[in-house]
C-alpha cells in the first residue's frame, strides 16, 4: 500500500495497472534504441577498425596471385587463414621502379588444424630485412630478432611468451605476444618467412597447400607489398606496375587505401541500415506514440478532470503526463540499451563474422557514451510524442467533463 | 453571520444563449442552501460559477471576502482549492487508488499528504474500515460517502454538491443526507444542487431558477 503519494507513486499507479499497455509502449522505444545502439556501435566499429588496418599495415600497394584478393582482405582484416603463393622474382623487379621506396614479401600458411588452438591458425612468413608492416608494431614486443625455433604470437593466440607452440608437427617457443591490433594479426603466428617456407616444405600437411606447379620451391611466396615514395600518385603508380607485370606474374593487385575504402564503404552500408531502420523506427515510435497518447488522453479525461477538481493545476496535470511518457520511455530506453549492449558483447564473434567487421573493440568509454547518447534519445520519444496533446491537457474543462455521461 | 458568498447581477451567455440573467444571491455563512430548477434552468451553470470552475460574463461574484468574478484560471483553481469542496452525482474516484489515497490526492495537491488525516476523514463517514479497497470494491453509497470525505479534507469553505444522491438508493440518499445534516450542525455552509424535492427540503433555504432567471428565493418546502 501507498503510504506517502506524490506525483511519482501517481505515474506508477497508473503505469503498473495497464502493463500490457506500457510493455507495448516502452517496446518500440526499446526497439528504437536497439537498433540506433548496435548501427552506431558497428558503424563506429566499421570506421575505426579499416582506419586501424590501413595504418597499421603502412604499405601503398598489394600484390597478390590473380584471384586472391579477396582472401588477404580477409587475412588481414579478420585473420582468416589462406594460402596462396606466388613467384618471388617481382620482389626484385619492383626495387627497381621509379617512385618505389620499400617492397617487401610475405609468405602465408594456413594450419589445418593446430593442437594450440580451437580454430585454425594464420602463420605469416615475414622478411626481417626489407619487412616494414610487422617489424614496426612488432619491435614494441620483442627488442631482439627471433631465434630460430622461435615465433611471436598474436594476441588471440593461446599461449605465452617462454610456452611453446605446436605447429605442422614442430614446436615453436613463443618469444613475445603482440598488442592487440583488431586485424587478423591478433591471430597469426610470425616467423622469418625462409623458416615458414622450410616449415611448409618439411610437413606432410605442406602437401596438400597449393603451391602451384613450376613454382621455384625455395623462393615462392605469398604477397608482395610495396611503399610508395611520398608524393607519388599511388593510383598511377598502381597502374603502371600493373600494367608491367600484372600479366607476366599473374597477379592481381590493389592500391591499399582503395581497398579500405572499398571495405569501408562495403561494411558501412549495414552501418548504414541500421541507422536508417533505427531513424525510422523512432519517427514511427513518435508517431505511435503519439496515437496511443491521444486515446489515452481521451480515455483519461475524466481522471485529470477529477484531480483538476482536487486542486492540480494546469501544469501539476501535464507533469503527469509528461511524467508516465517520460517514465514509458526509460523502461524501453534502458532496456534497448541493454539487450543491444548484452546482444552485442555475447555475440560479437557471431556479428563480425557475418557481418565481415574487422575483429576490434571500440573500448568501455565510447561504448558507454553511446550507450547514453541512444538512452537519452529514446528518453525523449514519450515526451516528444505527448508534446501537440499538452495545449489540449489544459484547455480541459474540469466541470463539463464531470457533467459527461451524467 | 457574514456572507460567504455573494453573486451580484450575474449574468452569463453562451453566444446567443443567456443562461444567467441578473442573478443576486447572498449565502450566509454555515447556511444550507438548496439551489432547484429543471433541466436547462442555469443551475449546472450557477454552480460552475460558484465552483470557480468558469467566469460570469458580467456582474460580481464575491468569495469569503474575496472578489473572484475577474481572476485567471491559475487563481481560481488555487480558490477552488482552497475553499471548495466539491461533490457529484457520479462518483468521480481515481480507480486505481485506495480509498485513503483518493483523499490524500487532494491533501497533496492542496498541501501536503497526511495519511493519519486521511484515516481519520474516513471515520467520520463510516469508511474506516474501507480505507484500503479500491473504489471498485465499494458500494455506490460508499463510494459517494467517500468522495464526501474528500471534499472536506481540506476544510473548506463551502461545499458545494451536485445531485450527491442522484446515484444513490434510499438506504445511502438517507445515509449522505445524515453527514451533511452533522456537517451543518458543525458549522459548514452547504450549497446543494438538486432537482430532488426530497433532497431540497433538508436545506434551510431553496433557491428556485427557471430559464435563467432566479424565480424564488427562500422557500423552506418544494
Amino acid at each position: 500500500m501507498m503510504s506517502r503519494l506524490s506525483p511519482f507513486s501517481l505515474v506508477i499507479g497508473n503505469i503498473a495497472r495497464k502493463p500490457f499497455r506500457t510493455f507495448i509502449l516502452s517496446s518500440l522505444v526499446a526497439v528504437f534504441c536497439m537498433a540506433m545502439f548496435a548501427g552506431t556501435v558497428i558503424g563506429l566499429k566499421i570506421s575505426t577498425g579499416t582506419q586501424l588496418a590501413a595504418d597499421r599495415l603502412g604499405a601503398d600497394i598489394l600484390f597478390v596471385p590473380y584471384g586472391y584478393e579477396k582472401s588477404v582482405q580477409s587475412s588481414l582484416l579478420r585473420g582468416e587463414p589462406s594460402s596462396f603463393y606466388m613467384d618471388r622474382g617481382l620482389v626484385g623487379e619492383l626495387r627497381g621502379e621509379k617512385g618505389v621506396l620499400r617492397v617487401t614479401e610475405q609468405l602465408f600458411l594456413a594450419t589445418l588444424k593446430a593442437s594450440c588452438c580451437s580454430y585454425p591458425v594464420q602463420i605469416i612468413g615475414f622478411n626481417p630485412k626489407t619487412d616494414f608492416v610487422v617489424t614496426p608494431w612488432m619491435n614494441q614486443s620483442l627488442n631482439r630478432a627471433m631465434n630460430e625455433n622461435e615465433v611471436v604470437a598474436g594476441c588471440k593466440i593461446s599461449g605465452n611468451p617462454g610456452e611453446t607452440i605446436r605447429l605442422f608437427g614442430r614446436e615453436f617457443s613463443i618469444a613475445a605476444k603482440l598488442d592487440p591490433t583488431g586485424m587478423g594479426f591478433d591471430t597469426s603466428v610470425f616467423m622469418e618467412v625462409d623458416r615458414a617456407r622450410r616449415l611448409l616444405l618439411d610437413s606432410e600437411l605442406g602437401l596438400l597447400l597449393r603451391i602451384p606447379e613450376g613454382l621455384d620451391k625455395s623462393t615462392f611466396i605469398s604477397s608482395v607489398l610495396v611503399k610508395a615514395e611520398p608524393g607519388t600518385d599511388v593510383t598511377s603508380l598502381v597502374n603502371g606496375l600493373s600494367e608491367k607485370y600484372a600479366i607476366r606474374y599473374n597477379l592481381d593487385f590493389t592500391a591499399i587505401a582503395d581497398m579500405i575504402s572499398s571495405i569501408s564503404s562495403k561494411l558501412s552500408v549495414f552501418a548504414s541500415v541500421f541507422r536508417m531502420f533505427s531513424a525510422a523506427v523512432w519517427v514511427l515510435a513518435v508517431m505511435i506514440l503519439a496515437f496511443v497518447f491521444t486515446i489515452i488522453l481521451q480515455e483519461r479525461k475524466k481522471e485529470f478532470g477529477i484531480l483538476r477538481i482536487v486542486g492540480a493545476s494546469k501544469g501539476h496535470v501535464r507533469r503527469l503526463f509528461v511524467g508516465e511518457a517520460l517514465l514509458t520511455s526509460c523502461m524501453g530506453a534502458f532496456c534497448g540499451v541493454v539487450l543491444a549492449a548484452l546482444a552485442l558483447g555475447l555475440f560479437h564473434t557471431y556479428i563480425d563474422v557475418t557481418l565481415n567487421l574487422p575483429r576490434i573493440g571500440i573500448g568501455f568509454g565510447k561504448t558507454l557514451l553511446i550507450g547514453a547518447g541512444v538512452f537519452v534519445m529514446g528518453l525523449v520519444t514519450g515526451p516528444l510524442a505527448c508534446l501537440p496533446l499538452l495545449r489540449k491537457l489544459g484547455s480541459i474543462d474540469s466541470y463539463l467533463i464531470m457533467k459527461e455521461g451524467e | 453571520m457574514a456572507n460567504i458568498l455573494e453573486l451580484q447581477d450575474v449574468c452569463m451567455t453562451f453566444g446567443q444563449v443567456k443562461a444567467l440573467q441578473d442573478i443576486n444571491l447572498s449565502v450566509r455563512e454555515g447556511e444550507w442552501v438548496a439551489i432547484m430548477g429543471s433541466s436547462g434552468s442555469g443551475k449546472t451553470t450557477m454552480m460552475n460559477i460558484i465552483g470557480c470552475m468558469n467566469k460570469a460574463t458580467s456582474g460580481t461574484v464575491i468569495l469569503d471576502g474575496e472578489k473572484i468574478s475577474r481572476l485567471n484560471a491559475k487563481d481560481l483553481t488555487a480558490i477552488r482549492r482552497d475553499k471548495i469542496g466539491l461533490i457529484f452525482q457520479q462518483f468521480f474516484l481515481i480507480s486505481y487508488l485506495t480509498a485513503v489515497e483518493n483523499i490524500m490526492v487532494a491533501q497533496y495537491y492542496h498541501s501536503m499528504a497526511d495519511e493519519q488525516e486521511a484515516l481519520e476523514a474516513l471515520e467520520r463517514v463510516g469508511l474506516g474500515h474501507r480505507a484500503r479497497h479500491l473504489p471498485r470494491q465499494l458500494s455506490g453509497g460508499e463510494q459517494q460517502r467517500l468522495c464526501i470525505a474528500r471534499a472536506l479534507i481540506n476544510h473548506p469553505k463551502i461545499i458545494l454538491a451536485d445531485e450527491p444522491t442522484g446515484n444513490l438508493d434510499e438506504a445511502n440518499q438517507n445515509a449522505v443526507m445524515d453527514i451533511f445534516h452533522q456537517l451543518h450542525k458543525q458549522g459548514s455552509t452547504i450549497i446543494v444542487v438538486t432537482h430532488s424535492p426530497d433532497v431540497g427540503s433538508h436545506a434551510d433555504r431553496i433557491v428556485r431558477l427557471e430559464f435563467g432567471h432566479m424565480v424564488s428565493d427562500g422557500e423552506k418546502k418544494a
